[in-house]
């Protein structure tokens, strides 16, 4: 069975002078929660309306499911992008069936979807007098026609209140849950924190890191320490092979390592030169954290 | 794998509630019924100087006989296709305005049976009116037979198709350029401009061998002028039937514009 649901080779795209995306690539596996993280205008948008087939890039390769994509492909994937487009003069179910339709799903399909994304009982109101949560939802139940096996959310909680987001979040875990890949973009952090298992950061059009939620976290964590002789442990500090540099706050002793940095190795370390610590612990760092590190980082070599 | 059935559904949904085109087909259909059934009155009716000022009642003449009935209508009914292409124009810019063409595409719709969803929805409504012409006619005709006239009524039927082509190719303009230019608005004024002064000041600086290959050119002489006696009375004499000419032209024309319409939605972002 395939594993690679997604492949990106180095995409680029330009509108006239301005370069959405430059040089992009990224892989996504079978049931990843796949989270694209970038400011707005960071090119989160042209890169899926790339993979979605109604922008061209300019240079660049993608694959779906291991092979040039084509409108079948396009049928195996439910997808929200930008603001949610619909005939405003048809109801939800009408619209609902004009996509049920494309995607040769059954009609019985949209009770489910309605049902689902909380939309049921306004099934049978023109898509004109929707709220815009309302109509966002129903964009999220017309990506869910037809049981998709890769649900592409562009900012899906946009425009929704703080327990239409939540609801949202809970139906990404049920459908990942139920083995469906996701990719979702977002400029927060914070939702894609709490919802991805791995993340691309993207700013002005470049992959800034690629790579698991919790490698972000574990590698820009701080081990903090402390000791009885905390003076002779700050001297021997530098020799261990992870070591960057370290600050006293309070008291204790933060150290920050490499990627390969790991407390327990560095307690090892310690202990083998004979210092032994009565306060070891991981700070991670939010991914805000690293998120503004990275930005800030890249924007200054610019 | 082409899903015509799954596109015509969808255009059908699209069409039976957007009350727009009914509206307007409603009042396209009956202005279409007045003219052909009032024209004839006011020929009629009509006075014309002839020498001098000694103003001539023109001979009484009708329009509705058998077989010329087919003639006179689809020739009259040619003046009025402007209107439903109007729709047509507007069931297309809908698509980019309301930005669903975007949704169905990212939904998996093809490009191609987006197009020939169109297509079939142009063939429909051509038919449409024209199987409104034939019941016009057929029901002027009978309501004119002259005793002793033993032309049987089919002879001329042959219209009938002709204009069906004179509205499909006209209407594939009216697409294609709904297309290029995605607004309502623009694209109609355009379409305006190019149907009623561009093209004919194009085909009147050119010679006529080269301005019968114009597509609203050839769609318009598809069903030609009427030799009727209005024309006899001013020594105009007129081609009859139909040009095997202008037929080869139009479908000529329907595979460019389909072919440029499909090469329009891919290469363009959307």
């Amino acid at each position: 069975m395939e594993k690679t649901v997604l492949s990106v080779k180095s995409l680029s795209k330009k509108f006239r002078n301005i370069t959405a995306i430059s040089d992009l690539s990224l892989e996504v596996e079978k049931g990843n929660v796949y989270g694209i993280l970038g400011p707005n205008g960071s090119g989160k948008t042209t890169t899926l309306g790339i993979l979605l087939g109604v922008l061209q890039s300019d240079t660049g390769s993608y694959e779906w499911f291991g092979s040039t994509p084509d409108s079948g492909a396009l049928k195996r994937i439910g997808a929200l992008l930008e603001s949610p487009n619909f005939y405003p003069y048809l109801t939800a179910r009408q619209n609902l069936k004009i996509i049920a339709g494309i995607r040769n799903a059954d009609y019985s399909e949209i009770d489910r979807v309605l049902l689902m994304t909380r939309l049921f009982e306004r099934g049978d109101h023109k898509f004109q007098t929707f709220s815009l949560g309302m109509k966002q939802r129903l964009a999220i139940a017309s990506a869910l026609l037809g049981n998709p096996e890769v649900l592409i959310l562009d900012e899906p909680t946009n425009g929704l209140d703080p327990t239409g987001i939540a609801e949202i979040r809970e139906l990404i875990s049920q459908v990942s849950a139920d083995g469906t890949t996701v990719i979702l973009a977002s400029h927060l952090l914070d939702e894609v924190q709490k919802v991805c298992s791995h993340v691309a950061v993207l700013q002005k059009g470049k992959t800034l890191f690629s790579g698991r939620v919790d490698e972000v976290l574990s590698s820009s964590g701080e081990i903090v320490l402390n000791s009885m002789n905390a003076d002779q442990m700050i001297r021997v500090l530098p020799g261990y092979a992870e070591y960057v540099s370290h600050t006293i706050r309070n008291g204790f002793v933060f150290v920050k390592t490499t990627s390969q940095g790991d407390p327990a190795a560095l307690n090892a370390y310690l202990f083998n030169h004979g210092i032994v610590c009565t306060h070891l612990s991981v700070q991670k760092k939010s991914l805000e954290h690293y998120f503004l590190e990275l930005t800030s980082k890249s924007s200054e070599v610019n | 794998m082409v899903n015509l059935t799954s596109a015509l559904r969808a255009e059908w949904i699209k069409i039976l509630n957007y009350r727009t085109f009914w509206l307007l087909s409603v009042v396209y259909a009956f202005s279409l019924l007045l003219v052909l059934f009032s024209v004839q009155g006011i020929i009629n009716n009509m006075q014309v100087n002839v020498n001098g000022n000694q103003m001539m009642k023109l001979p009484g003449m009708s329009l509705y006989t058998f077989p010329q009935v087919w003639h006179n209508l689809t020739f009259i009914a040619g003046y009025l296709k402007i209107f439903p292409a109007f729709l047509i124009i507007l069931l297309i810019t809908n698509e980019y305005s309301f930005k669903t063409l975007r949704q169905q595409i990212i939904s998996g719709l093809d490009r191609r049976e987006f197009v020939a969803s169109k297509l079939i929805v142009i063939l429909g409504l051509s038919s449409a009116i024209v199987i409104l012409i034939a019941f016009s006619g057929f029901i002027a005709g009978l309501l004119h037979l002259k005793p002793g006239n033993n032309q049987i009524f089919t002879s001329s039927l042959y219209y009938l198709p002709a204009h069906l082509l004179e509205l499909v190719t006209y209407f594939s303009t009216a697409a294609f350029f709904g297309f290029l230019f995605k607004r309502s608005g623009v694209t109609v004024i355009l379409f305006l401009i190019y149907s009623y002064i561009a093209e004919r000041i194009l085909a009147f600086r050119l010679p006529d061998s080269v301005a019968s290959y114009l597509p609203l050119h050839a769609a318009g002489n598809l069903v030609p002028v009427p030799e009727t006696s209005l024309m006899n009375l001013f020594g105009i004499s007129v081609k009859q039937g139909i040009a095997m000419h202008d037929i080869v032209v139009c479908f000529g024309w329907l595979i460019i514009i389909y072919a440029a319409i499909y090469y329009i939605l891919k290469a363009r972002d959307l």
